[in-house]
């Protein structure tokens, strides 16, 4: 119910994201989704891939601070509606919301999230007929 | 041969108003002598300071301080103090930077230090019965012949194996009984390395009880790993070649602080910006004023080292005052708005959070009428949790107030991204328009 999303420390220099990318990009991994928050100072960017091992060890190995970590990620149809229901859904079942984010994929709207209490989580997504995307959904994609 | 606990007890355990007395004595007649140096007779001169007018410690106050940029400008011989027939060695810094820094000793300047050397190496316990083996470099590093001189006088067998081949060192240890190592604490760590590489444990194949180590700034950690792996007991060891080389301070039993011989050196500890005299117990410059040299007396001589008194008796009984641990150098200290700062104060408390890594880089810069201070500190690990990383800045603002008393900008960087200068870290940068 959970998959991969990798964190990387990006630091605030002309050109950086650049590179970074071309690590990725040359070792044939395909980026689902991306998000940075940032500083004056640095960035945190949030990368969903095709295959997020791969991903992190191709980093690692290029010398870039990076980590790993489990989020949720569902699947909606992408409409505004849709959204406010299932956010208000975890409101209701008390699930808290420590970050998210979302991106559209074959007619799809994927919410990404990390929440504090995966239980509550799984309930909500069984009892609306929701769906989790899984590690196996992302390599398709 | 001596017997019993002291070298000397008429000096080491002599009661302190007994020792004050004798420094008295020994600075009129240290300032007796200066006033045959080229360098110190103007100045004295000058300050209308006669030999006689030494009535007290408090007349040291009068007394120029001496720099090593002195000894550099006045190369080689000027500050000599007597004619160059009664010199029977000089020694020399290697002056990397500019003119090395040149010592001339008389005949009487090498008994003395060979005297005080004798005196450290009984005070942990080595005797006549001893095998002493030197692994310094010989020549004009003063912790060849120093430590040479020193064992001689006190009548232990002496392996003058200098510097360097490590299984040679190795053999002379097992063949010839060797129970002392002089050697610095890199080379200590290197010679336990390869004893296990030779099959050997030192604690089992060799007669080594005691090792004395110096030279290289080491950590208590680094002392006791040392002590296991070699399976000896180690003592710190001061010395500087402006104050003849290794003897000037040494542990005693205790491991404790490092006695300072104070019937040889009068020492002072002052507040590097002010050179006002530190209250008793706080850290500062250590600033020595040789009492029994002949060739090259020296004045309040500021080492540059930074360290502390330890107050209170020490239980060995000797009563000469210990210096602490050396803190660092007060050639690494900077001044931001007026307020005194040494990088490793920074340092400390960087060290203090696992998720930074070991490179850091103070820059200072003037903007606007202010300077600045900024660290920028390299992360060692992240995880997806953005507020951390902020949090974790506003910390180590907080800790470094505390210490430094100011409130510097802290950017965390990316591994390997802080400049190196063929190969070693640069710690400070200071852009200031006036520096």
């Amino acid at each position: 119910m959970t998959i991969k999303q990798i964190s990387l420390f990006l630091e605030n220099k002309y050109g950086r994201l650049s590179e970074l990318l071309a690590i990725l990009r040359d070792s044939d991994v395909q980026i689902v989704s991306a998000t940075i928050a940032d500083t004056s100072d640095y960035g945190l960017m949030r990368l969903i891939t095709s295959d997020q091992q791969k991903t992190y060890k191709v980093l690692k190995e290029h010398g870039v601070l990076v980590s790993m970590n489990d989020v949720v990620a569902i699947s909606l149809p992408p409409q505004a509606s849709d959204f406010a229901r299932v956010v208000e859904l975890f409101t209701r079942r008390g699930v808290s919301i420590e970050y998210m984010y979302c991106f559209h994929y074959a007619q799809r709207l994927v919410l990404v999230m990390r929440c504090s209490d995966l239980d509550a989580v799984r309930e909500v997504v069984r009892d609306n007929n929701l769906t989790f995307v899984t590690e196996t959904d992302l390599i398709k994609m | 041969m001596k017997d019993g606990k002291y070298w000397e007890p008429e000096y080491e355990t002599m009661p302190r108003a007994e020792l004050t007395a004798l420094q008295v004595e020994r600075l009129r007649e240290t300032v007796r002598r200066t006033m045959a140096s080229p360098f110190y007779e103007p100045i004295l001169r000058e300050r209308g300071i006669t030999p006689e007018s030494i009535q007290s410690l408090d007349d040291l106050r009068r007394l120029p301080f001496t720099t090593k940029d002195d000894l550099r400008s006045h190369y080689p011989f000027g500050l000599c103090a007597v004619p160059l027939e009664k010199i029977v060695r000089v020694h020399s810094s290697s002056g990397t930077t500019g003119n090395p820094t040149v010592v001339c000793h008389t005949q009487e300047d090498l008994d003395a230090w060979a005297n005080q050397v004798a005196r450290c190496m009984y005070m942990v316990g080595l005797r006549d019965t001893d095998v002493i083996q030197n692994t310094s470099g010989y020549g004009m590093f003063t912790g060849g012949l120093g430590i040479q001189y020193g064992a001689e006088r006190l009548g232990a067998m002496t392996v003058p194996a200098a510097a360097g081949n490590s299984k040679r060192q190795i053999k002379f240890i097992t063949d010839f009984g060797t129970t002392a190592l002089h050697a610095i604490p890199s080379y200590a760590t290197r010679l336990a390395a390869v004893f296990h590489d030779e099959g050997l444990d030192p604690h089992r194949d060799t007669k080594l009880t005691t090792l004395i180590i110096g030279a290289e700034p080491h950590s208590e950690e680094q002392r006791r790993r040392i002590e296991e792996l070699l399976g000896v007991k180690a003592y710190n060891c001061f010395g500087m070649s402006e104050m003849n080389g290794p003897g000037v301070a040494f542990e005693c039993q205790e491991q404790n602080g490092l006695h300072i011989w104070e019937d040889y050196y009068i020492a002072e500890i002052v507040d590097p910006v002010t050179l006002e005299p530190v209250p008793d117990g706080e850290v500062g410059e250590l600033v020595l004023t040789t009492l029994r040299r002949e060739g090259m007396p020296l004045l309040r001589y500021r080492t540059r080292d930074l360290t502390r008194f330890l107050t209170g008796p020490c239980p060995c009984g000797r009563t000469h005052r210990r210096l602490d641990r050396f803190k660092g150098r007060s050639d690494d200290m900077l001044i931001v708005k007026g307020v005194n700062i040494f990088p490793v104060q920074v340092e400390k408390i960087l060290m203090g959070f696992p998720e930074l890594g070991s490179d850091y880089l103070i820059t200072i810069e003037t903007v606007g009428d202010n300077d600045e201070m900024t660290v920028e500190v390299e992360l060692a690990a992240i995880t997806d949790d953005y507020g951390s990383l902020q949090s974790l800045t506003k910390e180590i603002t907080r800790q470094l107030k505390d210490e430094i008393l100011l409130t510097p900008r802290v950017r965390l960087v990316a591994p390997g991204s802080l400049p190196k200068s063929e190969g070693k870290a640069v710690r400070v940068k200071d852009m200031r328009k006036n520096h």
